[in-house]
């Protein structure tokens, strides 16, 4: 696999953006049930690994609402000052713009310390925060740029990986947890039981048609590595809009959607062809 | 910037003859990041050496790991085998106020303590179930109109499957009971 081949520098300044503008929506909105959990008994907390290893706060009614306002603050001005950016790059206000995404990053970190440590941990944040984490390796980055750079390839490599793995890797612990007979259970009669919404209830009276469903997530899952070695653009991005649909069905029948992961997987958009406005560009131009 | 890249502006739907390529001075000394876009072979290493423990770790967690291994533990949502033959429960906390009604409380919005949040704490709240007694009492502290409370139950509501079709109505069946003072 080619972890270095280049990959042009404006696509990394629109996943900035992207995942920037979503940290305050996931906050506060989509993970919404979080910042109350400081106000959670201590009794619940089940501290996560990496939390007993390092010097990191247990969540409380103080921290929980400081590291929210932290984190929104420093993703809105890194996102705020990337758009500002396309105007001009200067030397300063990258290194700004990097420090900040490893601030952003650290941060989020921790606000799934504070998500995830109540006796439920969430399986749509890994490819998000190896996002999160890989931003801040890339330098002069600005919208619309066509440059392509090792270092924004290796970024938007190690992100495509994260979410491919993160398919795959669902596959192989339904084999360690469920087993071979996973395929057929009634794994997916339960889910729509426990959450379905009207538009599938009705599968509940046709059990084929959740095992089918059980098998093709199966078979799709082990196959997603392919996504990795697709030379073909085209078939590349129709299988990723494939994705996205897939997910939105997964909404509409459950009303689950894995948002972060989601973020995550348009590190395989050409992101970077999306047109920075006309005016912006000519006053770069000027500029120079 | 480039004469090439301006030149597109006027007609954006023109082919661009530089789709992607390298188009003006790029690096960065701190990236490791030489002016024509490469790697020097310095971050070149460190990326990989992190690229290979991270995909240690995570393939680590994958096969022996837990939850509590997060970000790198197991991908194991909806990932067990329910027999099409099983019950299914879900669980809900519910308490009687001091007039004698049954009202739900709803952890979910009040706590953030979602249903699976619940169900991960149950075996540990059927051990001890004076957890739902410290857990009234947040609860009342973040909904002060929540009327005084004299007994606090996790409640499950179970829904048996015969070949995978739900079947019969849901019953309910306390799981912990703690009395309030």
């Amino acid at each position: 696999m080619r972890w270095f081949e280049p990959v042009a520098l404006g696509r990394i300044a629109a996943l900035r953006v992207i995942a920037y503008l979503f940290i305050p929506l996931d906050a506060l909105v989509i993970t919404y049930w979080a910042p109350r959990h400081g106000g959670v008994p201590e009794e619940f907390y089940r501290p996560l690994e990496f939390v007993r290893w390092l010097p990191v706060p247990r969540p409380t009614e103080l921290i929980v609402p400081v590291a929210a306002v932290l984190l929104l603050v420093v993703a809105l001005t890194a996102a705020g000052m990337t758009i500002a950016g396309s105007r001009a790059a200067a030397r300063p206000r990258d290194t700004v713009i990097r420090a900040l995404g490893v601030l952003v990053a650290v941060l989020y970190l921790y606000w799934m310390v504070v998500a995830m440590s109540y006796g439920k941990v969430d399986h749509d944040r890994f490819a998000f925060l190896v996002l999160l984490f890989v931003l801040p390796t890339v330098a002069g980055a600005r919208l619309g740029d066509r440059r392509a750079t090792e270092s924004a390839g290796w970024a938007v490599r190690a992100v495509q990986v994260a979410v491919v793995l993160t398919y795959f890797l669902a596959a192989i612990a339904k084999l360690r947890f469920g087993g071979l007979a996973w395929v057929n259970s009634g794994t997916y009669a339960r889910a729509v039981i426990r959450r379905g919404t009207v538009l599938v209830n009705w599968t509940l009276q046709v059990p084929a048609v959740l095992v089918a469903f059980q098998w093709f997530t199966v078979i799709f899952e082990l196959l997603s590595p392919v996504l990795l070695f697709l030379r073909n653009e085209r078939v590349r991005l129709a299988l990723v809009f494939g994705l996205y649909g897939f997910h939105a069905m997964t909404y509409l029948a459950l009303g689950i959607a894995f948002w972060p992961h989601l973020v995550a997987l348009a590190a395989f958009l050409p992101l970077e062809r999306i047109p920075v406005r006309p005016k912006r560009r000519s006053a770069e131009r000027a500029a120079q | 910037m480039i004469g090439a890249h301006a030149g597109t502006i006027a007609h954006r739907r023109a082919p661009r003859r530089c789709r992607d390529a390298y188009a003006g001075p790029v690096g960065d000394a701190g990236t490791g990041e030489q002016t024509s876009g490469t790697l020097s072979p310095a971050a070149r290493t460190w990326r990989m050496a992190v690229t290979v423990v991270v995909l240690l770790l995570l393939l680590a967690g994958s096969l022996v790991g837990t939850d509590a291994w997060f970000p790198v533990g197991p991908f194991k949502m909806y990932a067990r085998a329910t027999s099409p033959d099983a019950t299914i429960t879900m669980l809900n906390v519910e308490a009687v106020t001091v007039t004698g009604e049954v009202v739900p409380l709803k952890t979910d919005k009040v706590l953030g303590l979602r249903r699976a949040e619940l169900e991960g704490n149950a075996p540990r709240i059927a051990e001890d179930p004076s957890m739902l007694g410290a857990l009234a009492e947040d609860y009342r502290a973040a909904a002060p109109e929540t009327p005084e409370l004299v007994e606090v139950r996790l409640v499950g509501t179970r829904v048996p499957m015969k070949d995978g079709r739900a079947v019969g109505e849901g019953t309910d069946e306390v799981r912990a009971v703690w009395v309030l003072e």
